[in-house]
């Protein structure tokens, strides 16, 4: 080992670099805050491999993203670990970029002649926030697809550009395959390519300046080399920032259904370090809303750069700096505020239970046959197994006419829409969640008996039509009896009753299970 | 200087396991590839009585599944029968994988490609392939409705 080294050494002279690199001499005092910025280069380093490695199985179009996100998820060993990692180390890159940048603040390390530091470092925490916006997309599921519609939306407000700015967001008119591609592009090959660079110009900046060190110096310190005290200290946080991502990467990261263009009524979150944004735009809305959305963010930018401009002179202790203190941590403090109240809002998306319209798909699924051929080693693949790009109306048509492959070259034989519906978020629900829910025998009757029939005029937990009342909560309004009367034969309770009888209909056994399960929404 | 060695010793260390963890990691990922999902099963593919003197050739769609990727690929094998039972053969020529056909008139089975020719029962007669015709599980299911069934 130690012939290997010399024989490096004659030939590149690299402990003389080794040695500068770390004897570089540090500031007497300077502690554990000052560590912050290694903690990052070391997220940085684990965003970069776990990035690497996902590369190894994700594909970056419409067709596939979502069955490799999913197939890195479940059948690729560590997979779902990785992929955890990725996503969890983002929001740790972007505290420990917010956390480093106060540190800098207060210490007034931006000041003369570090303000180029200071500059680039504001460049890197936009190239973070890059990252995060463009990796966002990349799962195509709902979440990705919906938050990115909200993204460039936003980049539509821009004066005079933005229809233009949208569109090339998009390379396209609309977002699809080649919005994928090119934010993926953007995410894996761009964005790291200048990340490394602004990197390198921040590091060989800060070592040309030396670290600015504590504002005040205890006369008792003495200055120190970086190796190997101040190091043992970056290594031994890291370890620890490390550890505290690993414990929360092992649960994963979440994957929503897939991308649904034709589902509206999906409501978008984004990821939290834009939750306090997204609250503000509630409160401007109409012609307002280019104020938050980019008027107050680009502002806020241009004061971070502007800051060691703006306050300058040699002074370096908080107390004597309160204007551009507040200037900068005022506006932090609104966000802050902004984003707890988003997050103590209840989510707006249900979880993914089951509906009464999924668990009937499942019922027709199962009287139909369909598992003759979606079968394990079948004529077609497993219904759980369905690749997630068909459209909602391709399904359709292949529900009710299970030979056409291409719809539109034969007309499809009638087939009952609801059920058609049903069928369709059967399986969608399927992708997401394999197994059935356990209910009691009656109730699976009910909901059966719901989802196909009275979801075409009534409301439950929103989903289904409106020309009749939500049945959410119908329980409060009658009792078991009176709604079992009611749904046998509506003219028989009220003479203009609007609502068809079902007594026909259903065997008795499904009018009870109904008028059981309804009268218990309350 | 007994806590200076320490400290390098920290450093070290822990540098290690984060470098090695991710190296690890990235090992994993690219080494240890999922399992091959591609299961065989028994295939009905004609009836007893379908079979004559001449090889019956059946084309089967077989589900390939690679990582996320799921399609269909066309196989294709001669069916014929062997005494009591049945023969299966693989319609792709040893030598460099094109598709042989029966030539009834020879009662060979010739390959296009470079002039291969095997017998009826797949061995070899003539032209550049290194070895027989592939041989497939073949089997008859029940006797009575003759299901001629080949394992792919």
């Amino acid at each position: 080992m130690k012939r290997l080294g010399a024989w490096l050494h004659g030939r590149t002279g690299y402990r003389a670099g080794l040695r500068r690199l770390l004897d570089e001499p540090l500031p007497a005092g300077t502690g554990w805050l000052f560590t912050l910025g290694s903690v990052l280069l070391v997220l940085l380093a684990i965003q970069a491999v776990t990035g690497l490695a996902l590369t190894l199985y994700y594909a970056p179009t419409p067709d596939h993203a979502y069955d490799s996100i999913r197939f890195i998820d479940t059948s690729v060993p560590l997979g779902s670990f990785v992929r955890g990692l990725h996503h969890a180390g983002a929001s740790f890159v972007v505290v420990f970029a917010l956390l480093h940048l106060l540190r800098v603040l207060f210490h007034a390390a931006y000041k003369r002649p570090r303000e180029l530091t200071w500059l680039v470092g504001v460049g890197l925490l936009l190239v973070v926030l890059a990252f995060a916006l463009t990796g966002y997309l990349l799962p195509w599921d709902q979440r990705a697809y919906w938050g990115t519609v909200v993204t460039i939306n936003i980049a539509r407000l821009t004066p005079w550009i933005g229809e233009r700015l949208a569109q090339v967001l998009q390379g396209g008119v609309d977002i699809g395959a080649l919005t994928l591609l090119r934010w993926y592009a953007v995410h894996v090959v761009f964005l790291p390519a200048v990340l490394v660079a602004l990197t390198i110009v921040h590091l060989v900046l800060m070592r040309r300046h030396g670290i600015s060190g504590p504002i005040r110096s205890d006369p008792a310190a003495r200055s120190r080399p970086f190796y190997p005290h101040h190091a043992a200290r970056d290594v031994l946080v890291s370890l620890a920032v490390t550890a505290v991502l690993v414990a929360i990467a092992s649960e994963g990261a979440p994957l929503e259904s897939e991308a649904d263009p034709t589902d509206a009524s999906y409501i978008p979150r984004p990821e939290w370090y834009f939750l306090g944004l997204f609250e503000l735009l509630k409160y401007l809305p109409g012609r307002w809303e280019i104020v938050g959305a980019l008027v107050v963010p680009g502002l806020f930018v241009l004061l971070l750069a502007l800051l060691p401009w703006l306050d300058r002179g040699d002074r370096r202790e908080p107390r004597q700096r309160v204007p551009a203190l507040a200037a900068v941590l005022l506006p932090l403090a609104i966000l802050f505020g902004l984003t707890v109240v988003a997050w103590r809002e209840p989510a707006a998306m249900p979880a993914a239970a089951w509906s009464a319209r999924e668990i009937a798909g499942a019922a027709i699924v199962d009287e139909s046959g369909c598992v003759r051929c979606h079968a394990e080693n079948g004529l077609a693949d497993e219904l759980s197994q369905q690749p997630g790009h068909h459209s909602p109306d391709w399904l359709a048509a292949h529900v009710a006419d299970p030979e056409i492959i291409a719809p539109g070259l034969r007309e499809a034989g009638f087939v009952d829409p609801g059920d058609v519906a049903a069928v369709v978020a059967y399986v969608r629900q399927l992708r997401l969640d394999p197994a059935l829910p356990e209910l009691a025998a009656t109730d699976l009757v009910a909901l059966r008996v719901i989802g196909r029939s009275c979801l075409t005029c009534h409301r439950l937990d929103g989903d289904g039509g409106t020309e009749g009342p939500d049945l959410s909560d119908v329980g409060a309004r009658h009792d078991q009896a009176w709604l079992r009367r009611w749904i046998e034969d509506p003219e028989a309770v009220s003479p203009d009753a609007e609502m068809p009888s079902f007594g026909n209909l259903l065997t008795s056994a499904e009018l009870d299970a109904v008028a059981a399960y309804l009268a218990q929404r309350r | 200087m007994e806590r200076r060695a320490w400290l390098k010793a920290v450093v070290g260390g822990g540098v290690s396991v984060l470098a090695g963890g991710l190296a690890a990691l990235l090992a994993t990922f690219a080494v240890r590839t999922p399992v091959d999902e591609r299961r065989e099963e028994w295939r009905r593919v004609a009836r007893l009585d379908e079979l004559g003197d001449d090889p019956l050739p059946v084309t089967l769609s077989v589900p390939i599944v690679h990582g996320w990727h799921r399609t269909r690929a066309a196989r294709t094998v001669y069916v014929q029968r062997d005494g009591d039972g049945v023969r299966a053969l693989s319609a792709v020529c040893t030598h460099l994988g094109c598709l042989v056909g029966w030539n009834a008139a020879s009662r060979t089975f010739e390959c296009p490609c470079h002039g291969g020719s095997y017998d009826s029962r797949g061995a070899v007669v003539a032209g550049p392939p290194p070895r027989a015709l592939d041989v497939l599980p073949a089997r008859v299911d029940n006797p009575e409705d003759g299901d001629v069934l080949i394992r792919l």
